[in-house]
């Protein structure tokens, strides 16, 4: 089960969108998660479906992997279209019991549904086609006017930067330390909510134990290794915008331009 | 009785770019009070075997019985098996949760549900045979040394009085007399409670120590399965599949090819040494 | 030649507390460690847990400072807190647990942490995570994520990072202990290479007897004290001594020992099986 987030990870190709500056693809991002929610016709969706669609084929990541990603949120997803589905007033087309449908509900539904799954879709792909330390890299650059007013934009994307690499490490050790509680006879399926909560104790305990040691061994290693704070340093890749970059945004400002017009 | 485990395959992430075959239509009898060694290098299957044979892991295809009963029947109880195959994990160190060292001990005991004083008696029995001594019964898990905290984690799965117990590397990480400490004891247990004791190791020197039957995984199949001295004997093979056999049974056959008349079988120094020494006792 | 490890009567106490902070007690980690550590040798460190070996590399890495007593890291005073960095820079640490010290998601960028630290120029970054991975046999996997190495890789990863702040000395506290035995034969094997080629002096921390056999030196530590020190035929030709310390001998030299206990006049400190055999066909009557 929590092998299945795929969000957040990296996937390794060598596409045109993998060797992209993270900074065109944050933007990107973020107007395309705008462009999203500003409009409500069919025609609309299908130009933010077609663009997505043509950046995934450019990516070459496969789409079975990106749609495993979606598993995850699958519940999330459920309960936005339900939830829509069934109290949207307007127009009645089915109904049983105190439940039901209305064309409006099955048009906004269907509509979120698309919104949601091409969001999530969209963003995971940023992930997927940018390593973790491109991407703190491009926001702590975005961030970096930040500094002046003394927000510790560096510190910031350090510390993003090892969360996402001990992020799998701990989930799993969690696997680890729930199979080990197992193994003594600890029981996470069957009682009320509280029951269950008390159960996650034994994995609770030991995982924060863990983190620490892990964070105090990181901390030394690091210290080992010369760090001390974003001064002084240099990049080994630093960011730099190339030809391909000054292409993507001008497609961007053409897609732009297009919901633009289909807006009106 | 025994464990019985019938053309078990198991396949990770079936369908996707990851999927593995990590066990391959393993068929293995262990029979009630043996000592077993489990070797092979890391990603043979020895972890997920281990895990079958308690229920944490289901078998993709096959059977696993246990004295007699399929595992994965939805009649048989999975806790019951598990207190009845106790499974300590590499470092169990690290799943030590309680306040005190005693009631860590105390976890598994409860789960299965036994009376207060039944617990009790349990506990301290286990603690006893860990070799951990009454005035650390109330001091913190994590205060005690590394070689301590390992004891008690072990103690936590034999206070549910297995039948069966598996350890996965139990000397990780120890000091040289750490580890004969815990191997010792180890096998202390498994001779005073007759209970069978499967020894996942990559020492080849404890193992041929300490075990009466070697199995070695490779690849997700059982590769040999005998006496240390049976299997070491095909250390040539062994280290096509990146083992080796205990540096003894090298030097044995090191001097036979040099034209001394010994055998070759030994797999410990004391029978090195014996061997050798009978040897010198002819020359003199 | 030149001293890279020089510790004159060294010694490090920590204040122990119980749990209103009242002082319970003063630990002598280190109890007056007087050794040195020559340019280019490879020196290996022996002691049972909690015998003050690790305590004493973070001493080497200037992460502790000392009670009392001298300590120069490449004629640095580890005092000296202006040279910290020069310190760190010049005598590289490795850590035991491969996953804890590696802080990127791939693995060319991990190497290029310290250097990136250090404010290397980015040409000159490349160059050197290059050369580094080349040096450790990870240059193929430069754009791997460490998540999906084995141990031995990690640590080869973990090492190439150090060099590449091109260090004179790298200090390992219990690289192996982690590691299966693979994994193990790659790492020392990889310390004898850069060792021998690219002549980095090499401290290496363990309890495994038989990663030790190659080394110029070997230091045995018990107590906080250096017990023993020699070349690996000297230390181990005292069985009884490293069974005293909660260590062992490799199992040739614990065999050979055995035999001669029993008569058989075999030299002392045997270390490999070729020695082993040698010596033994010596008895064969003619």
């Amino acid at each position: 089960m929590i092998r299945d987030i795929t969000i957040g990870q990296y996937y390794p190709a060598d596409s045109i969108i993998h060797r992209l500056d993270p900074r065109v693809k944050l933007i990107g991002t973020i107007v395309y998660i705008v462009s999203l929610f500003l409009f409500h016709s069919f025609w609309g969706y299908l130009i933010t479906g077609t663009f997505l669609l043509s950046v995934i084929l450019l990516s070459k990541v496969p789409i079975k992997f990106i749609v495993r990603g979606l598993k995850a949120v699958i519940f999330l997803l459920l309960f936005t279209v339900a939830f829509n589905l069934f109290l949207t007033p307007g127009e009645e087309i089915w109904k049983l019991g105190f439940l039901h449908i209305t064309r409006e509900g099955l048009r906004t539904a269907g509509f979120m549904a698309i919104r949601l799954i091409t969001l999530i879709l969209g963003s995971s792909l940023m992930t997927f086609t940018t390593t973790p330390n491109q991407l703190t890299d491009g926001i702590e650059n975005l961030l970096g006017p930040l500094k002046v007013i003394h927000v510790p934009v560096h510190e910031v994307a350090m510390m993003m930067s090892i969360a996402l690499r001990f992020i799998p490490i701990l989930l799993e050790e969690t696997d680890k330390i729930m199979k080990a509680q197992q193994a003594r006879g600890a029981d996470f399926e069957t009682g009320n909510l509280i029951k269950r909560a008390k159960a996650m104790v034994p994995i609770l305990v030991p995982l924060f134990i863990s983190a620490f040691r892990r964070a105090s061994d990181l901390a030394m290693a690091m210290e080992a290794r010369c760090y001390r704070g974003g001064k002084g340093r240099t990049k080994m890749k630093p960011l730099r915008y190339h030809g391909r970059d000054a292409v993507a945004f001008l497609v961007f400002i053409a897609y732009i331009a297009a919901i633009v017009i289909f807006i009106k | 009785m025994a464990i019985i485990l019938n053309k078990v395959n198991y396949v990770y992430g079936a369908g996707t770019a990851y999927e593995k075959h990590a066990l391959k239509d393993v068929e293995l009898q262990i029979p009630d009070g043996q000592f077993i060694g489990l070797i092979g290098h890391t990603g043979s299957g020895k972890s997920t075997l281990t895990q079958h044979l308690n229920g944490l892991m289901k078998a993709t295809s096959g059977g696993v019985y246990y004295n007699g009963q399929d595992i994965d029947d939805p009649d048989f109880s999975k806790k019951e098996l598990r207190s009845k195959v106790g499974l300590v994990f590499q470092y169990p160190e690290h799943q030590l949760f309680e306040t005190t060292v005693l009631k860590d001990v105390q976890f598994g005991p409860k789960n299965l549900g036994l009376e207060p004083l039944e617990v009790d008696l349990r506990s301290y029995e286990a603690l006893k045979m860990v070799g951990i001594s009454d005035d650390l019964l109330d001091a913190s898990p994590f205060e005690l040394s590394g070689g301590q905290k390992r004891r008690v984690a072990i103690a936590g799965v034999l206070a549910m009085k297995p039948e069966v117990l598996i350890l996965d590397e139990p000397t990780a990480g120890l000091d040289p007399k750490g580890r004969d400490e815990i191997l010792d004891q180890i096998a202390k247990i498994h001779k005073e409670r007759k209970i069978t004791v499967i020894l996942v190791s990559h020492s080849m020197e404890d193992v041929a120590k300490y075990v009466d039957r070697i199995i070695v995984m490779n690849k997700g199949g059982v590769a040999f399965d005998g006496t240390p001295k049976e299997v070491f004997q095909h250390y040539t093979e062994l280290e096509q599949i990146g083992l080796a056999a205990p540096q003894v049974t090298y030097v044995m056959n090191d001097l036979k090819k040099a034209g001394l008349p010994v055998n070759t079988d030994a797999t410990t120094v004391n029978e090195a040494v014996d061997e050798l020494y009978a040897w010198w006792k002819t020359q003199a | 030649m030149k001293k890279m490890i020089d510790a004159k009567n060294l010694v490090f106490e920590y204040i122990r507390r119980d749990e209103e902070g009242n002082v319970e007690g003063i630990n002598r980690a280190i109890d007056d460690v007087t050794l040195d550590v020559q340019e280019g040798d490879f020196v290996a460190i022996l002691g049972h847990n909690g015998s003050g070996k690790s305590t004493m590399a973070k001493h080497l890495n200037a992460i502790l400072s000392p009670t009392e007593g001298t300590l120069y890291v490449n004629g640095y005073n580890v005092a000296d807190e202006e040279r910290l960095w020069d310190i760190r820079q010049s005598a590289g640490m490795v850590f035991q647990n491969p996953d804890n010290q590696i802080i990127a998601t791939v693995v060319e960028e991990d190497v290029g942490f310290g250097p990136e630290n250090l404010g290397v120029e980015t040409k000159e970054i490349w160059k050197r995570v290059e050369e580094s991975l080349k040096a450790v046999g990870m240059y193929e996997y430069r754009e791997h994520s460490p998540n999906k190495l084995s141990g031995g890789q990690k640590q080869r990863v973990a090492i190439a990072g150090i060099m590449a702040m091109r260090p004179k000395c790298i200090i390992l506290d219990e690289p192996t202990a982690m590691l299966d035995p693979n994994g193990r034969k790659e790492v020392i094997k990889t310390l004898h290479d850069l060792n021998k080629h690219e002549n980095i002096t090499i401290l290496l921390i363990t309890h495994y007897m038989d990663e030790v056999i190659d080394a110029d030196k070997v230091i045995v530590m018990d107590a906080g004290k250096v017990v023993m020190q020699g070349t690996p035929r000297e230390v181990f030709s005292r069985v009884e001594d490293m069974k005293k310390y909660r260590l062992d001998v490799p199992q040739v030299t614990e065999l050979a020992y055995e035999l001669s206990q029993k008569g058989m006049p075999l030299p002392a400190g045997i270390l490999t099986r070729e020695e082993f055999v040698e010596a033994v066909c010596k008895l064969k009557r003619r």
